[in-house]
């Protein structure tokens, strides 16, 4: 099950990619469990990989991301689990930070190969999290209670971010079923727009733009007198 | 970058238009790149069999003129070109109607953007008109787009600009002398931070002569039948056409060696053309711009072939087969002293017509269109004064890029002043 803003389709090649990615890791490929689309075991520790395939908007992509970090945080199908996208861009994925908080890794396809561009954490089992050294009972009791109040704090704001994505994703939604404007770059200043000018520096930095000293000479033009 | 800061929304907003000759190029700056159709338009004559298949226009503009075009001799009658030598004639109902449903279609594309944004009230957006065009069409492109925003309400505010200007601000430089060829003519421009509207020259001659030379040397090879072809005449141009460095000396190596300045162009599966001995055909093509008084093209003038209007610096008429280095230097000693150096050193060519082939095996003989004005203009001057000359980075996409920089930076409040020639036409105080 490759997953394309929510779609289903097969991609062999980026299936391929990641295959051998793990091969070479030495992870052998398992049957996947309900809710990734490859898994891979080692020892006793079995990895799921969930490939996504972008779609043509920008908004669309960053929001179904998110939304599947957040499903595979709640359902935990695998000890560790990756998303696996073809080409890293940042308008199109949740920052690196959120894969980092929540643990999900992140795998990027080039062409024929694969690589982990950030490593996953543990979501079950005995190395959940990011445990420290139990030295008792009651300290461990005491541990897992912080790191459980942390990730509770995490998924809130993650939620959060969720919501406040989606109220602006409503709006482009309908713009871009309505408006024949096909690509990529207006949706992303469609939301650049919302976005207090996020996307106003990506525009800034188009090479015909960025640096260039007319900008200020036209600011600069007054109304005479 | 100084100045007050810039609106997002303004990013989201900025829209340019660059109105050639042959091509219109169009859009947002969000996409990063113009959408371009032909110029032309083909009025349809009233048909039943259209009728049947639900085909009420009359109007078709664009790449969807081909899908109706039918008999060549049908053609002269219906498919209209609005622009001749980058200008609209007042007059020419058929021709502005044309431009106004380019511009229209154009706003089409975009328009989901009004409906879906609360916070979006309409583009504003740069035309490029040619440095020279007359002061009715920037009316007219007015009337047009104020009828634009009635319709769609996408039009906040509009303004134009020249299309050397809008090349100056892709190239990032303050002070330059621009020379843009096109299709329909070759504009000499010199800008410092406002184009120097007394010194621009206008000469009427770009890559419709070149065409013409072509479409004759068709002939001559025993081609007459493809000599009307629009088409095969401007692919055959690319093809083959060279600048000379320096003309007699390069026909004189293209007929001593044939075999090396020989070239076949497969133009279909059934048609090849080849120049056998007759290479140095290849020279006059890409000369003709930069000196059409050569005595070479005296048959061509006679034949009518090259007939060229006479050309303006300013409000001065001056011989419109004047070489294009003596147009240049004449242009630029009309701007104040001081900045002659420095246009000297940055010259800038764009357009089209300025994009040649300058294969490594014939650079003896054939060179690249800013070598070609360099060569020139140290032959004039000498070896003393140092001319710069460079190629845009983008010829066909500059002036579309110009465009959306100035409606991305200039001032809301800048309204349209005549003296000035500056500002935005704004909904609500203009139209």
């Amino acid at each position: 099950m490759v997953q394309e803003g929510g779609a289903l389709l097969t991609v062999n090649r980026a299936a391929d990619a990641v295959k051998q990615l793990f091969a070479q890791l030495g992870y052998a490929e398992v049957e996947p469990p309900k809710g990734v689309d490859l898994a891979f075991k080692k020892g006793n520790r079995i990895i799921g990989v969930n490939l996504v395939k972008f779609s043509r908007s920008v908004v669309r992509d960053r929001r179904f991301i998110r939304s599947e970090i957040y499903r595979l945080l709640r359902e935990k199908p695998c000890d560790e689990v990756y998303i696996a996208v073809e080409g890293i861009s940042f308008g199109r994925l949740p920052p690196p930070y959120e894969f980092r908080e929540s643990g999900i890794g992140l795998v990027e396809i080039g062409g024929s190969s694969a690589r982990i561009a950030i490593p996953a954490a543990p979501l079950r089992g005995e190395n959940f999290g990011l445990a420290p050294e139990r030295s008792s009972p009651a300290g461990a009791e005491a541990s897992s209670a912080a790191q459980l109040a942390e990730i509770v704090r995490e998924l809130k704001a993650l939620l959060k971010e969720l919501k406040r994505g989606e109220l602006i994703s409503e709006t482009l939604e309908v713009a871009s079923s309505r408006a024949p404007v096909k690509i990529e770059a207006a949706e992303r200043a469609e939301g650049g727009a919302s976005e207090t000018g996020e996307d106003l520096g990506r525009l800034l930095a188009v090479d015909f733009v960025k640096d260039n000293p007319w900008l200020s000479i036209l600011r600069e033009r007054k109304v005479e007198g | 970058m100084g100045g007050a800061a810039l609106d997002p929304r303004r990013a989201l907003a900025a829209y340019g238009e660059d109105y050639g000759t042959r091509y219109f190029k169009y859009g947002p700056l969000v996409e990063q790149r113009p959408r371009i159709v032909e110029s032309v338009g083909l009025f349809l004559e009233e048909s039943h069999l259209l009728k049947m298949f639900g085909i009420e226009k009359h109007l078709v503009v664009g790449d969807e003129v081909r899908k109706f075009l039918g008999a060549k001799s049908a053609l002269a009658r219906s498919v209209v070109y609005p622009l001749t030598d980058g200008e609209v004639r007042r007059d020419d109902e058929r021709a502005w109607l044309v431009l106004a449903e380019l511009t229209r279609k154009g706003f089409e594309q975009f328009k989901g953007l009004r409906e879906s944004r609360k916070d979006f009230d309409g583009f504003y957006v740069t035309a490029a008109l040619s440095a020279i065009a007359p002061e009715y069409m920037r009316e007219e492109l007015l009337k047009i787009h104020a009828k634009v925003d009635n319709e769609t309400g996408l039009v906040k505010a509009f303004t134009v600009i020249p299309q050397p200007l809008a090349v100056a601000i892709a190239e990032k430089e303050i002070s330059c002398a621009v020379v843009e060829s096109g299709h329909g003519n070759t504009q000499i421009t010199p800008i410092h931070t406002y184009p120097i509207r007394e010194a621009v020259v206008a000469l009427y001659r770009g890559g419709a002569e070149a065409d013409a030379i072509a479409a004759e040397v068709l002939k001559d090879l025993g081609y007459g039948d493809l000599a009307s072809d629009e088409a095969a005449v401007r692919r055959f141009k690319e093809e083959t056409g060279l600048i000379p460095l320096e003309l007699d000396e390069a026909i004189r190596k293209a007929k001593e060696n044939p075999e090396r300045f020989r070239c076949r162009v497969r133009l279909s599966a059934l048609t090849e053309i080849d120049l056998e001995d007759k290479g140095w055909y290849r020279f006059l093509i890409g000369e003709v711009v930069f000196n059409p008084a050569h005595e070479v093209f005296e048959s061509y003038r006679k034949k009518g072939v090259l007939s060229i209007r006479d050309a303006r610096l300013g409000e001065e008429t001056l011989e419109g087969s004047l070489p294009l280095e003596e147009a240049l230097l004449r242009s630029i000693r009309k701007t104040p002293t001081a900045l002659h150096d420095t246009l000297l050193s940055k010259i800038i060519l764009s357009g089209g017509n300025f994009q040649w082939k300058a294969p490594e095996n014939l650079k003896d003989a054939a060179v690249s269109a800013p070598a070609k004005v360099k060569h020139l203009l140290s032959k004039r001057l000498g070896g003393g004064v140092s001319a710069e000359v460079r190629l845009t980075q983008d010829p066909q996409f500059s002036v579309w890029k110009g465009c959306v920089v100035w409606s991305l930076a200039l001032p809301e409040d800048y309204l349209w002043n005549e003296k000035r020639g500056e500002g935005w036409f704004k909904r609500g105080v203009h139209y």
